[in-house]
């Protein structure tokens, strides 16, 4: 047993009137970030990060404290006049037991890659659409390495750490055209920035942005559809919590009561856990409360089979276990950023084996979606309703024929997973928020009918 | 402990001034520190019982170097001197800088001290946290007892106390003391079946005052419980452009707050961008954002940049008259700096954003606005938004409301989406209400981070926008 372990199992002996123990997360993150653009926009500009972190909780409170500042006895005391005022016959926090002892320390900071190569990457990035994009206006590429360590300990001998690096390229630029302006944003992730596809990724970028721009518009109703991976995992981002176990024990997730019964096609399968697969980054590989994120089924083959739960509320639902889905707060709301909340890892709709001509052919007519402009105000979670302004190209025949840039999705999310029929081969990856390495993937999807809005005429 | 620890002595000064000295020699013109100390209490019910209570207590600091418009940023929690010296080495000499001007700089040789906008009658620090978890277990009390049709309360108390202090090459040192207090309400009713959530977030720059006042507390758990109980008997709505009648100052922060942001316009990239002096929008339109106007969630002191608190005219009878410009905007784009300069805490740079953004009271007697529609909505809440501010697309979600028939309130509606242009609904305004409906606060997320803000307006009438 570590030091750590052995220290908050003497404070809980001393206060086990008080409480049932204490958990303790120490964590440490190194960024940096490098970001180049067209001369417009003025160079290439650096960031440089690093973000040392210890929060300590019992099963009722928790108090967090950033920097070398807090000692352990100090998180502890302040935890332990938090957990005053809570109404301990609540269910409440469980803490995790190790069936075996355990030995962890955080892992040591690894150094950082030369920012010149990073550099180089971004003004590659730059340069390259510059020079092959039709028009363009304000690009800019990001490349940034993120570095984190992390240590679980708790009073009952659980002592666990890990460690995860990735590198993110993201590009955007504005391709202007003769009635509108598009705003595109491309992503690529690497564990190494040298495995980068630059060529692959400018690429995408011109294709997205060319692809619907001075768009019509359509009739509104009913239309088979083929969502783009980059637009579907965007949407997931907008409504994973659809399968958290918070959402779904407080009646806040339509999903409530439908454990074990059918809530999509056949087609769909949504997976969850941190091992890199599919081309994704993978994360951090123990939760916050040290659950290993073990691969698992959110939705198999349209049977919402697990929702994602923290030890709380896997208990709250009889789940029996947690599904090493728990986080801090800092990752959603991040202004109280102290809290365990339910975090995806890698959370992803696993794909099939079509390629895009593939899913246009089987589609015949139809509307591919190629971006989106909100997910986060876009999808009522209790009611399914989805809302939300994308662009795309009018299918005809199998083939991409005239671009649409006003249109938005009014449907369901019912209606949405009961329709899908097939998948693509390849995964699109989005993270759900700056510099947190949780993700969402999806492939292109294939959606035989879906609710779509065309747009009013403006003045 | 380190010697920035207590913000409110003078002994960081000199070792601040030195960090910033530093990325000088490297070739930076400009040098900042922003220092940050934040506490913040957070308690959750479930309605029933206090689940769970949590503090925290980060403090960092972050240096911002600027050589021209070239910028580089980066922050540690490091806080001791050779933390500092560490991160403004890395910093300043992570590549050569472009061949510049040199600019004289200025260390700071005393403080500058801004009037403070928000008054804290009861400072949060000084309120046993039992005091706090009584006022929960009441809301959740009342919010329960409301009608039988509530059958979840969740509600969150939540404070922070945050000092910062800004020190510069420019000879800038400044500090102020900010304090949010915040009530979060999410209330779910059910009848016959049907089941409808509402929730609401209440924040003040105010202290725990704010909170305990019964009757204004009872105006927030009833606007809430009354949002969940409407939403029970919403019906859809059809797809169709139709004249909007909007309370909720949501429209204009989505609309041309973000695009009237400095951060949106270099390289052209805002549909505002070049239209300085045209015509951007009804006549009877007057937008604005004020740091400075009292007692609002989105008022400061000063800037995040240590520039004081100001009201910024964005557009004067319909004529675009300026944008919200940071330290960095000012550069790139040669217009004076406002205090736009934002960050959620250290671990951002600054950025222009929003404050309390609000759009001028006009001369319809307000009661006359819904009658003078023969069919349309009428959105009394807004839940939320977004804007593409380089196609000015933009969309916020109505979360409650009514349809319009012959001037009469008849149906209501729920979480429908509400879609349109910028600059198209703003021409479109045909009609601005007498009377402000105020505003609650909200958190703002954007490039730095999620900031409070507010947004607020008269009674507007649009003669056409996308619903559903």
């Amino acid at each position: 047993m570590t030091d750590i372990c052995e220290k908050l199992a003497k404070l809980a002996a001393e206060h086990a009137d008080e409480c049932d123990g204490f958990e303790l997360e120490e964590s440490c993150e190194s960024c940096l970030e490098v970001v180049a653009t067209s001369d417009s926009l003025g160079g290439t500009t650096y960031e440089l990060n690093e973000k040392y972190m210890r929060c300590a909780g019992s099963r009722v409170g928790y108090a967090r404290a950033e920097g070398d500042g807090a000692s352990i006895e100090e998180l502890v005391d302040e935890t332990l006049q938090q957990s005053r005022i809570v109404d301990a016959s609540e269910p409440a926090g469980v803490l995790v037991a190790p069936d075996r002892e355990e030995a962890a320390v955080l892992p040591e900071v690894q150094a950082l890659p030369d920012a010149a190569k990073l550099a180089g990457i971004a003004r590659h990035a730059v340069s390259l659409l510059e020079s092959r994009a039709r028009r363009h206006r304000a690009v800019r590429c990001i490349v940034r390495t993120l570095d984190q360590r992390r240590l679980v300990s708790n009073s009952l001998g659980l002592s666990r750490a890990c460690s995860h690096r990735h590198t993110l390229v993201l590009l955007t630029y504005i391709a202007p055209g003769e009635r509108e302006m598009h705003n595109v944003v491309v992503r690529s992730y690497a564990e190494d920035s040298s495995d980068i596809d630059v060529a692959e990724l400018v690429s995408r970028a011109i294709l997205m942005g060319e692809g619907s721009l001075d768009g019509g518009t359509i009739e509104s109703g009913k239309y088979p559809v083929v969502i783009s991976g980059e637009v579907m995992c965007q949407m997931l981002v907008g409504f994973w919590q659809l399968f958290s176990a918070e959402k779904v024990a407080t009646g806040q997730s339509y999903l409530n009561g439908m454990l074990d019964k059918r809530v999509g096609s056949e087609a769909l399968t949504i997976r969850d856990g941190s091992v890199p697969r599919w081309g994704g980054p993978g994360c951090l590989a123990i939760d916050a409360q040290g659950v290993p994120r073990l691969e698992h089924d959110v939705v198999r083959s349209g049977i919402f089979v697990s929702p994602l739960a923290t030890a709380e509320w896997a208990g709250e639902l009889g789940l029996g276990a947690s599904t090493g889905d728990c986080g801090r707060r800092d990752t959603l709301g991040r202004i109280v950023p102290n809290d365990l909340t339910v975090v995806p890892g890698n959370l992803c709709i696993v794909p099939g084996n079509n390629d895009i001509d593939a899913l246009f052919s089987a589609m015949g007519d139809g509307v591919y979606i190629t971006d989106i402009d909100d997910v986060y105000h876009s999808f009522n979670l209790a009611s399914g309703g989805i809302s939300t302004p994308v662009r795309g190209i009018r299918v005809r025949n199998g083939r991409l024929a005239e671009p649409l840039s006003a249109l938005s999705i009014s449907s369901n999310l019912k209606e949405l997973f009961a329709n899908v029929s097939a998948r693509g081969d390849k995964v699109s990856w989005v993270d759900l928020e700056d510099l947190n390495a949780y993700w969402c993937g999806s492939p292109d999807i294939l959606v035989s009918s879906l609710g779509l809005v065309g747009a009013m005429e403006t003045h | 402990m380190t010697a920035f620890d207590n913000l409110n002595s003078s002994e960081w000064v000199e070792p601040a001034a030195e960090t910033i000295s530093l990325p000088l020699a490297h070739g930076a013109d400009f040098s900042e520190l922003f220092f940050e100390d934040k506490r913040e209490t957070r308690i959750s019910s479930n309605g029933r019982h206090i689940v769970a209570s949590s503090t925290t207590h980060m403090t960092g600091a972050g240096l911002y170097l600027m050589s021209g418009t070239v910028t580089r940023y980066g922050y540690t929690n490091r806080l001791d001197a050779a933390g500092l010296e560490a991160l403004a080495s890395r910093l300043g000499g992570l590549a050569p800088w472009r061949a510049g001007a040199k600019v004289a700089t200025a260390l700071p040789t005393e403080e500058r001290v801004f009037a403070p906008h928000n008054t804290v009658l009861r400072d949060p620090a000084d309120v046993p946290s039992c005091e706090k978890a009584l006022l929960l277990n009441r809301v959740c009390d009342e919010a329960r007892g409301f009608s039988p049709k509530i059958v979840e309360v969740h509600a969150d108390y939540q404070d922070r106390i945050q000092n910062v202090a800004v020190i510069n090459s420019e000879g800038l040192l400044a500090r102020e003391r900010r304090v949010i207090t915040t009530l979060r309400l999410f209330v779910t009713a059910s009848d016959g079946g049907q089941m409808n959530a509402a929730w609401n977030n209440f924040s003040s720059g105010h202290g725990f005052e704010y909170l305990e006042d019964d009757a204004e507390r009872s105006k927030m758990i009833v606007s809430t419980c009354k949002s969940a109980i409407n939403g029970l008997m919403a019906r859809p709505v059809s797809p169709e452009v139709m004249p909007v009648v909007v309370d909720s100052g949501t429209f204009i922060h989505e609309d041309c707050g973000h695009p009237l942001e400095s951060t949106h316009l270099v390289g052209g990239t805002s549909v505002f961008y070049g239209k300085i002096g045209q015509q951007v929008a009804s006549p009877l339109v007057t937008i604005g954002d004020s740091s400075a106007w009292p007692e609002l969630c989105g008022s400061f002191a000063m800037s995040d940049e240590g520039v004081e608190a100001m009201d910024n005219v964005l557009i004067k009878d319909g004529i675009l008259r300026g944008y919200m410009v940071d330290r960095l905007g000012s550069r790139q784009l040669g217009m004076p700096q406002t205090s736009a300069g934002r960050r959620q805490d250290y671990r951002f740079a600054p950025v222009a954003r929003m404050s309390n953004t609000y759009l001028r009271k006009g001369t319809t007697p307000t009661a006359d606005i819904i009658p003078s529609v023969s069919h349309g909505l009428y959105v009394r809440e807004v839940g939320g938004g977004n804007v593409n501010p380089t196609t000015g697309n933009f969309n916020f979600l109505a979360v409650s409301g009514n349809i319009i028939e012959n001037g009469e309130l008849t149906y209501p509606i729920s979480n429908i989406n509400l879609s349109g242009q910028s600059i198209d609904a703003l021409k479109r305004i045909v009609a601005v209400g007498d009377t402000y409906f105020p505003d609650s606060g909200s958190l703002c997320g954007a490039d730095s981070g999620l900031i409070y803000v507010t947004a607020f307006m008269p009674r507007i009438l649009i003669d056409g926008m996308m619903v559903g």
